[in-house]
């Protein structure tokens, strides 16, 4: 018997591997805004995963690339905490993507990082003062930004890559 | 088919022959605006292919062409400062791992991991310590080159690209009516033919080994960030545009990072290698059969021979250009020779 969702799982294991390659990249930047934070390259992955393949894409992909990387070695209660707010976040590219342009569909971080920071909040890892600072949501900004950019420039690579003459 | 013996086809052939050598001899001896025209042209076939994905896009949307060009104004706005930005700090990370980086680096890791591998014989008779000290010496020297040369490149292309962005775009036609003029009227029709034949087969060569090493240098670039290379953009980037050179090109454009990584944490050279090695697998097996084989075809053996030419003359920039030029060469001729035969043809019948 064929399995059917062959494609779609090959898609899925590459962009797990990619997000977990990410989430342990030796080249993370710092957040030059919050201190003690990294810029969250491999978030922008599920939001990937969902507007190149579909909304089950983007919601598996969150889940599992989230779960597997917090039982990496750069895991942590963050990570832990991470995998449903990823889960949706990827979901909701892939759920509009056909609906919006690859900038508004980027802006799912958004979405994952307001849920993020809720976790957090909820879980006591984040005090509430944090939310008072104004560098604080600079530095969230600056992250979302560069997300949308580092996803607008793969979605153009990929283009070029798969267009058929 | 067998070659024309008509003698004026060929006088005309050996004319433009020696007009296109003396014209690539005259970039070849400014180099450097040479570098940046290839670099411009490249740039045009990319901005020329969003364009029309733009335009594409745009149409769904039905906006007015005023705001059609708002949109595409702040979206140029925005992408050119933040390539300027991801430029800036990749080539600073860069410069500033090499200013920091000393024989020390390279001598400790020889010390530590290369040395208690290899037996005392060898190691007396090749007397690899005074090797490893020079080789560091060049590597540093060379790569404080490569770094200035680069951004020497980057002042000449502020001042040469936009104003070759402007041609195209805004005077393309003019200056194809000023040529046209030029054309006596009886062959212009021939003259049209020919030029449309060249325009496009250079068109679909150069598109298809940009848009290839664009694919091939975010492959590096994303290999090299999470391996830790220190200007990860700029070295993946580099590894993409080296990847023009067939066979070679891999192992050239693995050079630098190698060296960089070298310079830092050695170790890091290995993850360098397997990121080439996958970027390789993945140019192999899917970009070139799908992509690229169908527009360029030089045979092995003879590219192998033109990239050997190539290097002996202009080094590796030689490298670099012999495929595409020999390919200018080709296409230009034997456009020419069919257009020629058919005008003597017909002038004969």
């Amino acid at each position: 018997m064929k399995f059917k969702y062959k494609k779609e799982c090959f898609q899925i294991s590459i962009m797990v591997i990619l997000y977990v390659l990410l989430g342990n990249a030796r080249s993370i930047q710092p957040n030059p805004f919050i201190e003690g934070a990294n810029i969250a390259v491999n978030m922008m992955v599920p939001v990937l995963a969902g507007i190149l393949f579909g909304r089950g894409q983007g919601l598996l992909v969150g889940f599992f690339g989230t779960l597997l990387n917090a039982l990496s070695p750069a895991g942590n209660m963050f990570e832990i905490l991470a995998i449903i707010p990823h889960s949706i976040m990827g979901f909701s590219a892939g759920y509009f993507k056909e609906k919006f342009p690859t900038p508004i569909l980027a802006c799912s971080l958004i979405i994952g990082h307001i849920l993020n920071l809720s976790l957090f909040t909820i879980f006591q890892l984040l005090p509430l003062a944090t939310f008072l600072s104004f560098q604080f949501w600079l530095g969230i900004g600056y992250e979302i930004l560069t997300g949308v950019i580092a996803i607008m420039i793969i979605k153009a690579i990929y283009n070029l890559a798969t267009e058929k003459e | 088919m067998a070659l024309t013996t008509n003698p004026t086809v060929w006088k005309i052939l050996l004319v433009m022959l020696t007009l296109i050598t003396i014209f690539f001899g005259v970039f070849f001896f400014f180099i450097d605006i040479f570098i940046t025209f290839v670099i411009a042209l490249c740039l045009i076939i990319i901005t020329e292919k969003l364009m029309n994905n733009y335009k594409r896009h745009m149409h769904k949307y039905s906006l007015s062409k005023f705001m059609s060009k708002l949109v595409a104004f702040f979206l140029i706005l925005f992408w050119v400062s933040a390539i300027v930005f991801l430029f800036a700090n990749s080539i600073e990370e860069l410069a500033s791992s090499i200013a920091n980086s000393n024989e020390a680096n390279i001598n400790s890791f020889y010390q530590n991991k290369i040395k208690p591998l290899i037996p005392n014989a060898i190691h007396n008779r090749f007397r690899s310590d005074a090797f490893i000290e020079n080789s560091s010496k060049y590597l540093l020297s060379l790569l404080s080159t490569a770094l200035s040369k680069i951004s020497k490149l980057v002042l000449n292309g502020i001042l040469i690209i936009p104003l070759m962005f402007y041609l195209y775009f805004r005077r393309k036609e003019e200056i194809k009516s000023r040529l046209d003029a030029l054309v006596p009227l009886k062959y212009h029709q021939a003259y049209r033919r020919a030029m449309f034949g060249i325009a496009k087969q250079l068109h679909d060569f150069f598109a298809a080994k940009v848009i290839e090493s664009v694919i091939i240098g975010a492959i590096c670039c994303l290999g090299f960030f999470v391996a830790g290379v220190k200007g990860w953009l700029i070295l993946g980037i580099l590894a993409g545009i080296f990847n023009i050179i067939p066979y070679i090109g891999p192992i050239v454009g693995a050079i630098p990072p190698i060296l960089v990584s070298l310079l830092d944490q050695p170790i890091v050279a290995f993850y360098v290698i397997i990121t080439i090695f996958i970027a390789q697998l993945i140019d192999n097996l899917y970009l070139i059969p799908f992509m690229v084989s169908s527009k360029v075809k030089v045979d092995a053996l003879f590219s192998i021979v033109l990239i050997l030419v190539g290097s002996q003359l202009l080094g590796v920039l030689g490298m670099l250009l012999a495929i595409p030029i020999y390919l200018v060469y080709k296409i230009i001729l034997t456009e020419s020779y069919k257009e020629l035969v058919r005008i003597e043809n017909r002038k004969d019948s």
